[in-house]
């Protein structure tokens, strides 16, 4: 098993929102009469639903209430074990499902209070990413905005699967003030439902949804680099979260060779996609869709030409290792050091803006 | 270096191109705005007629939605994978870096100092051939008429010709306006057109006027 | 790199690769749109387009939704001299594909057909007039090649019933499928054409392309063609992971399948990842006995155009190990833009054996020896 090191960054983790009534404090009186009279249940996602597999690995689930809730198992199951010195909380709270962009958000400004009050006071280590509502890009400039003043906030967070692709140019205004802020956009998996979650229609199966998340950050990723988000915005950095990584080399010749004979359809294109990956994305590392021999992995990391693109994470508490072995077998120290600590800093600036004390 | 007479000046109009073959290096020679230039018929990619293909602009951003739209007729796309090639210098757009179609200068010289009898050349249909000996080797044209013979058998194919071949069997305009047709519908803001380009633009000010867009 | 200088060769000629080859993805086309087509079908469907066309699941009337990098999306340099769009001429085909790349073996794969439209009575009506246009202008006058049968993918059992009509015709040896339908291809909806399919003991070919009414990525309609070139292999992906866990393969343990024009460099880090949470999920889909990796292993075929491109060989030998040099069947695409010139495709440092079988031998085994 290859060791961790301490002094970690954990770049995805999941702290969970009890039930929806959770955030009543967190919304004015408007909202929460119209959260308590109509009736409105919790906003969970289809993404992970709570007594899956995938959401919990079996040795994190609580015995009462929605695993990731409770911040003393954080503590104890990650922070303190794998000895991080940093924590990015990315909540997966359903609001992005709501179409109804004040709805969303009351809900975002909710969530965002509540990460706050009950995870960032709480533990020095965690920072937070700013859930905004994407259903309307003005209001989400004016929640990243908001936010931003708290530099405990080191990212913003969308889904990967939404309205329309990240990289179309109704969105740039988030990735605007993003970018003034030294923020990053952390684009993570799931799915908003409001299109078909793959792009042949809606499958059956909850697992076949989750297989399909890589497939959509693969289109993501083209839209972001094809549309010139990064020709705009070239201090902008994203991340895929709990994305994968390992479809990315085959991805990027296949997006490399068609962009050669289509240049003149984005000229603003004028770089390689590959060096505009190295550049401006990134992947935290789980999961590891890799398999089980080292050296194998070892081709493929070759195969990414770049050791500054994997971020560490656990993903905690989603299932997508055993034990402690958050890092995969066989390899090097110098690539350790890069995953769980060179790479996250150079990519949240904002991270050492505060230490933890 | 070895000279190559390629045709008289007359022969090969703005705008368009002559194929030849020299030592059995296959060859187009493109008049832009009265400079010539030799380019390789080869793509170097995977080897596709490179210089058949249909001239356009140079498409550039520096910014997401506006393009710089300049060097119309410039710019070469190759028939099969659709590669730019810089008609001058034979630099790719893609991968500049790595991939280049073979360029030979070509320059104009009066038709007195020109040896003659030595013309060669062919429209796409035929052949003709001779020998090159050395190296590298210059592709020259005379600048007036040859008196000998050979030269009249052979066409110059103006860009326009070979696109009506195309252009008979599909449902597209020719490339130039084709290229407009697409720009302007999709909201593009076009800068003016730089200086070399306007050369280009003589005569024709309602297409001057469309592309000054917004 | 540059390419050598190869004397002899005309400039954009093919000069093959020496042995003689399989094609297994040609695009015949039509020279006078549907009306090629009158001959085989119905009188009441030829009024019937002229008024109201084909009706298909996306807006444009005539070309597609996402315009092309070159005229029909092909090469400018295949239009043949008699007239007509680029391969529409058998002549010319033999002339300029066929011969000089020593193609033994060429798979037809028919496009624009009734694939991908709204009303069923038609879609099947077009897809029998395109199987029987095969026979005539094609497999029927040159035996090298082998054409697919077509069918109305929305329909099933006017498909199963036009497969089960062509079964045993040795014109034919695949079944055609888009990756873009309705819903994904391992639904129940489309079960009858594998079971069809595996009747009459014919591989399933799905291409690239397709319309279904869904928006081509998971997060809506993106804005440029090359999003949807490069997205192909994202839904062939999506198209696969669907019919491995619907247990179609469980099913119909003897089906092969083949993935066409969406490159395969992606298949190993889908299965790892299919195995993954297989591992997790298996509780859902208990029909799906064995790790999804060894089915993929076990039924599917990859077409290699677009052929993977690293800039390093040794990168591509290691994807084509790890999916297996036994499993890839050559392709150009012709006439396609993106065709790739069979001699410059694989880089050197491949053995003989493998050579012969990504070229020749796997196809051949596939779908029967030319």
């Amino acid at each position: 098993m290859t060791a961790m090191i301490a002094g970690g960054v954990d770049c995805d983790l999941h702290p969970a929102v009890p039930h929806l009534t959770s955030l009543l404090p967190y919304l004015n009186d408007y909202w929460r009469d119209q959260v308590t009279t109509r009736g409105m249940v919790d906003l969970v996602s289809q993404s992970y639903p709570a007594n899956s597999p995938i959401t919990s690995r079996p040795d994190w689930r609580p015995s009462k209430g929605k695993p990731g809730s409770s911040l003393a198992d954080m503590q104890a199951q990650v922070l303190d074990r794998f000895k991080v010195s940093y924590g990015i909380c990315n909540p997966l709270y359903g609001v992005q499902m709501v179409f109804s962009e004040d709805m969303a958000e009351a809900f975002c400004r909710a969530l965002n209070d509540w990460l706050v009050k009950e995870w960032l006071d709480k533990d020095t280590r965690l920072r937070g990413s700013i859930v905004i509502p994407v259903q309307s890009v003005e209001k989400s400039v004016a929640e990243i905005e908001r936010c931003a003043a708290d530099k405990r906030f080191v990212q913003v967070l969308m889904l990967v699967m939404g309205d329309m692709p990240l990289g179309k140019r109704a969105y740039w205004p988030i990735y605007a003030a993003a970018q003034k802020h030294g923020l990053p956009i952390g684009v993570h998996a799931g799915s908003n439902y409001h299109n078909p979650p793959t792009s042949v229609g809606w499958g059956s199966y909850h697992i076949e949804d989750y297989v399909a998340q890589a497939a959509a950050f693969q289109t993501q990723l083209t839209s972001l680099i094809v549309e010139g988000v990064f020709a705009r915005h070239p201090g902008l950095k994203m991340v895929m979260l709990e994305s994968g990584f390992t479809w990315l080399p085959s991805y990027l010749w296949r997006l490399h060779k068609f962009w050669r004979g289509i240049r003149m359809e984005t000229p603003w294109v004028n770089r390689a996609p590959l060096e505009i990956v190295r550049s401006n994305i990134r992947f935290s590392l789980q999961p590891v869709d890799a398999p089980p021999d080292p050296e194998t992995l070892n081709r493929l990391l070759d195969h990414m030409q770049s050791d500054e693109l994997l971020l560490f994470s656990t993903d905690y508490p989603h299932w997508q290792f055993e034990g402690d072995a958050a890092l995969p077998e066989g390899i090097s120290d110098d690539l350790v050091r890069k995953i769980m600590i060179d790479n996250p800093h150079a990519t949240y600036p904002r991270l050492k803006q505060l230490a933890p004390a | 270096m070895t000279r190559h007479i390629v045709a008289p000046v007359a022969e090969l109009p703005p705008g368009t191109r002559k194929f030849l073959t020299i030592d059995e290096r296959p060859i187009a020679v493109f008049n832009i705005n009265g400079e010539f230039f030799g380019l390789l018929n080869r793509c170097p990619h995977q080897g596709a007629a490179l210089c058949e293909g249909p001239l356009i602009g140079l498409a550039q951003s520096t910014d997401p939605g506006t393009i710089e739209y300049t060097r119309l007729g410039e710019i070469i796309r190759c028939p099969w994978h659709g590669w730019e090639f810089d008609i001058r210098t034979g630099q790719s757009y893609c991968d500049p870096r790595r991939f280049r179609a073979k360029a030979y200068p070509a320059h104009v010289e009066p038709g007195a100092s020109v040896v003659k009898g030595a013309v060669c050349g062919r429209d796409v249909v035929g052949l003709g051939r001779t020998r090159l000996r050395g190296g590298g080797f210059v592709i020259v044209i005379p600048g007036r008429a040859l008196t000998s013979a050979g030269g009249s058998a052979e066409r110059c194919l103006p860009t326009r010709a070979l696109h009506s071949r195309a252009d008979a069997e599909r449902n597209t305009r020719p490339e130039r306006t084709a290229c407009l047709h697409t720009t302007r519908h999709a909201n593009v803001l076009l800068k003016p057109l730089n200086e070399r380009s306007n050369r280009w633009q003589t005569g024709s000010r309602a297409l001057k006027d469309r592309l000054q867009w917004r | 790199m540059n390419m050598q200088f190869r004397s002899g060769a005309g400039p954009g000629a093919s000069a093959g690769v020496g042995t003689a080859i399989a094609d297994c993805d040609i695009h015949p086309a039509r020279k006078n749109g549907l009306k090629d087509l009158y001959p085989y079908l119905a009188k009441r469907w030829h009024e019937h387009l002229e008024v109201y066309g084909k009706h298909p699941y996306q807006g444009m009337m005539e070309g597609p939704p996402y315009p092309k990098a070159q005229p029909n999306a092909s090469r400018r340099d295949a239009y043949p001299p008699e007239g007509g769009p680029q391969g529409s001429s058998l002549s010319f085909m033999q002339q300029q594909h066929l011969d000089p790349n020593q193609v033994a073996l060429g798979i037809l794969c028919p496009l624009q057909t009734g694939q991908g439209i709204r009303n069923q009575d038609l879609s099947a009506a077009l897809a029998t007039a395109v199987n029987d246009w095969q026979i005539a202008e094609w497999t029927g006058k040159d035996s090298r090649l082998k054409g697919s049968i077509v069918v109305a993918n929305e329909d099933s059992p006017a498909a199963a019933a036009e497969i089960r009509k062509r079964s045993g015709d040795r014109n034919f040896v695949q079944v055609l499928l888009l990756s873009r339908n309705v819903e994904p291809l391992g639904q129940r909806r489309y079960w009858p054409i594998y079971d069809a399919a595996a009747e009459a003991g014919l591989p399933v070919g799905i291409h690239a392309f397709g319309f279904g009414g869904n928006p081509i990525t998971a997060s809506g309609w993106p804005s440029y063609y090359i999003e949807e070139m490069v997205g192909h292999s994202q839904c062939q992906q999506t198209a696969l992971a669907s019919i491995v866990l619907e247990g179609v393969f469980e099913r119909h343990p003897g089906l092969k399948m083949v993935m066409i024009e969406a490159g395969f460099g992606w298949a190993p880090s889908l299965s790892w990842r299919l195995d993954k949470s297989w591992q997790r999920m298996r509780s859902e889909v208990p029909h799906v006995r064995r790790p999804p990796s060894e089915y993929i292993r076990d039924h599917i075929y990859w077409t290699t155009q677009p052929m993977e491109d690293p800039e390093r060989r040794d990168h591509l030998f290691d994807v084509i190990d790890w999916v297996g040099w036994d499993k890839l069947l050559f392709a150009t695409d012709y006439p396609h833009w993106d065709y790739d010139e069979p001699s410059r495709v694989l880089p050197p440092g491949v053995s003989d054996a493998n050579r012969q079988a990504f070229y020749l031998d796997n196809a051949r085994k596939l779908y029967g020896g030319a």
